[in-house]
């Protein structure tokens, strides 16, 4: 279904800038019960605030959008959603209670997640998960984890292992091979890069795997790093895990947690990582959210003032003096809106051009709806050949045009060459070296909790009974109750040391 | 590693967009339940799940750009002085009002004076009770009136209501102590039956009054299936009644899809030609109350077929384009359009002489214009625009002959006319079409209760919103719910689940 997209300006009465105005219903969570809640999107200053009214602890309030505008035309970047082949759960209680999915649920699993582990050599104040370093899903739920999924599913673009940190799965390498199904393109692995940073051969296996690494990396300086990940000298660890990826060759996204006041000047830097090394496909910031460990350890936290999708693209135009700017980035379609903003973006022989200056918006909606990563199928072809066709006109118009059509030219050459059909995850590698991607990715706390965003999240967490749970419907309602994580807490091993213990440089995990 | 021996099996997409989500009801038990804003086949629909009485689909718009076209008209809120009540674990609208979750103060009060009525209407939306029927006494309604002085700097409106509010023996009393408050508008929403009395309407004359007659059908036997009587007749000597006595009046047809919804251009003729009619306010009608509930649910109608409906009447002079929301309600329950009746025949949508934000703008203060400085102002830029810019519209010279004329009776150069005279002379000129949508337990949504400016105000200060009102509170006002009638509606309910 075609949906007309708000592309012509809101009409505000004069005084509608200085006041509050009540946008809409929204149910959310009281901070302090975590009980649901009736909320109300009320814009004001620009900004949109999310006031929510607790029957026992009042009136909270915290922001979800630094840019209202943003919010306003996110509201119909939308489409619709992809059904899974089979619901776990049915409806009996109504949402969220009934995760999942259930039938009622808006959308597939496009960014799966299998926890194998809650094991983590680190205690990152700004964690949204609680480790409690007891359990290493055994090879039996992996396998019963995978097979749900494909039952779910049927193909997947990409299966993310995460934890905890999964590299400390005694059976991590034997995973990644029970993870080689054919209905699975890749395999992710979210990692600080703790094992990474010292293990090269480990590296090596990635690379031989063709594994994706998710690569936490906040900051390129260690006062901001220890803020949000503890004491240590993690920028060493980040610089030797990205030279050992490079060196081994693996496919590398880095992951920017950032939080107001203490990394969001560092934005502009981690997009010029991302331009700069070839390795590095794909550049994903997350707002902080304040919930789990972080939730409880994190400060100083304001709800009032926290960074948001559009303060990232703000922040990203400001500091990167306009190699980015915000019409480059929308929305993405096929999650709730509220969820993600992304760009993509060309590499050209002098720099990298993202797509919405040369593509047009429906092509490019085209390209980005129903998945967070870019698959050079039909779709992809003719949003690209359709470029090629509107920048020839405009040849010579700007040397901007000449120099973003001569690389299309040479993609689609490559990509769909005219004397063979080349196979998907071949074409899919050649436009990884075409096309990198920036995305940000919001996680919602108990101040930011909105249902209708539970409604449509793609990024679910995969467990062994084969119930796919929505990531933060997860985070804020199961976790705590997850039967595989009863039990007695297990003691961390940070940096390899039991708790507490000052991190020491000669740690065979750390130098 | 396994072979995939076929094609793997392909998720589908879903039929439906996902847009966001409300609070709603349940239609059978009215818990409240969350309801997906889904847009399908160019429609948006609640869909909702309760735990005792499963999914269920209610379509609450016919036009996904209507739908969203409405939302994008962006208003302050100001929220009410008084609150009443405490949040509760159920929260809106169970905790009414106001509480501190509602989002606007009352532009509208509407005054239910008695739960007698003369009509059962099959359409009905309210419960009445004819065995010891409620009459609202002359000091509740001071004590009404003094609350809303204290809750308000002024009051350009107040609306009576019922039951049927002129079979009240004190109505004329209550009119005159509204006056003396200083509130402008006192609107009277009838049947019009008693008004075949000519010294009733003169005395209403007399007092100003404005009459908001319901008038759904030209046709006997269409009314025979909406009231359930024959009531056409003498509602159009009525109307030549209060003609006779220039009594402001106000049409106001219920609209049910495939019933009456034809006539909706012959209803819009009928106040344009009409020097006394002012305005025309269609309803969409509600399947709620002691009628509603068990009237045929293929009778739904909203807001975008009223605009097809309008737009086909008059060959496009007037399209949804023309209308805008109220931006003191939320922008769904109302959908507003003023035009100006050209002194030579022949009417221009305001929309399309200033533009949809100014005409935006012009509601901003209250939930009708008001001819004051402001509609001056906006009159004389207009001018000015003609002037510069004739051919920006086809009627140019016409529309400048006839703002020319209003604003010299408005604004005479030698005296200053009360707002009351001005707005008699404007509203002969300019006529307002508002489509009003109420709602029902099936396509109740929050967000337009939180922003409701129109309010049953109570007599300890407190104040309901009508459609919170009207589905959830009036059945449990026993001085104005039949006992059993409310029995006759759980069966209709009951039998329909």
């Amino acid at each position: 279904m075609k949906l007309p997209l708000l592309e012509t300006p809101f009409t505000m009465t004069p005084d509608a800038a200085a006041r509050d105005v009540f946008h809409s219903y929204s149910k959310g969570m009281c901070p302090t019960c975590r009980a649901l809640v009736d909320g109300v999107r009320i814009i004001r200053d620009g900004k949109v605030y999310l006031r929510k009214q607790c029957p026992h602890h009042g009136t909270s309030e915290a922001l979800i959008s630094g840019d209202a505008d943003w919010f306003l035309r996110s509201l119909t970047y939308i489409k619709e959603g992809s059904v899974p082949l089979k619901h776990s759960t049915k409806v009996e209680e109504g949402c969220p209670k009934d995760c999942g999915l259930c039938p009622d649920h808006e959308q597939h699993s496009c960014l799966p997640i299998i926890e194998i582990t809650n094991h983590c050599n680190l205690e990152c104040p700004i964690c949204i998960v609680q480790n409690r370093n007891n359990y290493n899903m055994s090879a039996a739920e992996f396998v019963d984890t995978i097979d749900g999924l494909i039952e779910k599913e049927g193909l997947l673009d990409t299966v993310n292992l995460s934890g905890g940190e999964p590299t400390l799965h005694p059976d991590f390498l034997q995973f990644l091979e029970l993870a080689r199904r054919p209905q699975i393109s890749r395999v992710s692995v979210s990692t600080n890069g703790l094992r990474i940073a010292s293990d090269f051969a480990f590296c090596q296996e990635l690379a031989k795997r063709k594994v994706y690494v998710n690569l936490q990396l906040d900051a390129l300086r260690n006062p901001e790093l220890r803020t949000l990940r503890g004491a240590g000298d993690h920028h060493a660890v980040k610089e030797r895990a990205l030279a050992n990826l490079e060196r081994a060759g693996v496919r590398t996204t880095i992951v920017a947690t950032v939080a107001k006041g203490v990394n969001d000047h560092q934005i502009g830097d981690c997009v010029r990582l991302l331009f700069e090394r070839d390795f590095i496909l794909s550049l994903m910031f997350q707002p902080a959210s304040y919930t789990g460990y972080g939730g409880a350890h994190f400060g100083p936290h304001n709800p009032l003032d926290i960074i948001t999708i559009p303060d990232v693209v703000r922040a990203a135009e400001e500091q990167t003096g306009g190699l980015l700017r915000r019409s480059d980035f929308l929305p993405l379609p096929c999650s709730h809106p509220g969820c993600f903003g992304l760009t993509y973006l060309l590499k050209t022989d002098d720099g990298f051009m993202p797509f919405p200056r040369f593509i047009d918006l429906e092509h490019y909606l085209e390209i980005i709806a129903n998945r967070g990563t870019i698959r050079p199928d039909a779709g992809f072809e003719n949003a690209i050949k359709a470029a090629i066709d509107e920048l020839w006109s405009s040849s010579g118009q700007s040397p901007d045009n000449d120099r973003v059509l001569r690389t299309l030219r040479k993609a689609i050459r490559c990509m769909y060459p005219e004397d063979r059909a080349l196979e998907l995850e071949e074409r899919l590698h050649i436009g990884e070296g075409l096309v990198k991607t920036i995305f940000i990715h919001a996680f919602m706390d108990e101040h930011t909790f909105e249902i209708d965003r539970i409604k449509k999240c793609c990024t679910h967490y995969a467990m062994p009974d084969g119930r796919l749970m929505p990531g933060c419907a997860y985070n804020m309602f199961y976790r705590h109750k997850d039967p595989r994580y009863v039990g007695p807490v297990g003691q961390p091993l940070i940096w390899g040391k039991p708790a507490n213990g000052a991190p020491d440089p000669k740690d065979p995990a750390y130098s | 590693m396994p072979d995939v021996a076929t094609a793997p099996p392909e998720r589908r997409f879903t039929a439906h967009v996902y847009y966001s989500m409300t609070k709603s009801l349940c239609g059978t038990c009215k818990r409240s339940v969350d309801a997906k804003i889904l847009f399908r086949d160019d429609r948006v629909w609640f869909h909702k799940f309760c735990p005792e009485h499963g999914h269920q689909e209610c379509c609450v718009a016919s036009s996904v750009e209507w739908y969203l076209d409405a939302l994008s008209f962006v208003a302050p809120n100001t929220p009410p002085r008084r609150i009443s009540t405490q949040v509760s674990e159920q929260g809106c609208p169970f905790d009414c009002g106001a509480c501190p979750s509602h989002q606007q103060k009352v532009y509208l009060p509407v005054v239910p004076i008695t739960s007698s009525c003369n009509l059962e209407c099959p359409i009905c939306y309210t419960i009445n009770k004819n065995n010891g029927a409620h009459f609202t006494s002359t000091d509740e309604m001071a004590t009404i009136l003094r609350h809303l002085a204290e809750d308000h700097d002024e009051l350009d409106i107040i609306n009576f209501t019922g039951g049927e509010p002129t079979l009240h023996p004190q109505l004329l009393d209550f009119l005159q102590m509204c006056r003396d408050a200083g509130i402008r508008r006192l609107t009277i929403s009838t049947n019009g039956l008693k008004l075949r009395d000519e010294s009733y309407v003169r005395k209403l004359a007399a007092l100003d009054a404005r009459i908001v007659l319901s008038l759904d059908t030209l046709r006997p036997e269409i009314d025979r299936i909406l009231l359930g009587a024959n009531t056409v007749k003498t509602k159009l000597e009525v109307l030549d009644l209060l003609e006779k006595h220039d009594v402001a009046t106000t049409i106001l047809p219920a609209v049910a899809a495939g019933v009456n919804d034809d006539e909706v251009g012959r209803l819009l003729e009928m106040v344009l030609s009409k020097p006394h009619i002012r305005s025309l306010e269609l309803h969409t009608l509600t399947f709620t109350g002691q009628g509603g509930v068990g009237f045929q649910r293929t009778a739904r109608i909203t807001i975008p077929d009223l605009h097809r409906r309008i737009e086909a009447a008059t060959d496009g002079r007037i399209g949804w384009r023309d209308f805008v929301p109220s931006p003191l309600a939320h922008p769904h329950c109302y959908s507003i359009c003023y035009v100006l009746c050209l002194d030579d025949g022949g009417c221009v949508p305001f929309a399309r002489l200033l533009s949809r934000a100014a005409l935006f703008g012009l509601l901003e203060d209250s939930l009708y214009i008001e001819p004051r400085e402001k509609l001056e102002t906006v009159f004389r830029d207009l001018i000015d625009d003609l002037w510069s810019n004739p051919g920006r519209i086809a009627e140019s010279d016409a529309v400048l002959k006839t703002l020319k004329r209003l604003l010299k009776d408005m604004f005479p150069l030698d005296r200053t006319l009360s707002i009351l005279e001005r707005q008699k002379i404007a509203e002969r000129t300019v006529k307002a079409i508002y489509i009003h949508s109420h709602m029902d337990e099936e396509n109740f949504d929050v967000a337009r209760v939180m922003k409701c400016p129109v309010g049953v105000p109570r007599e300890d200060g407190g104040n309901i919103p009508t459609c919170s009102y009207n589905v959830l509170y009036r059945e449990r006002d026993p001085r104005f719910a039949d006992p059993q009638m409310l029995k006759q509606m759980l069966e209709f309910k009951n039998l329909r689940s």
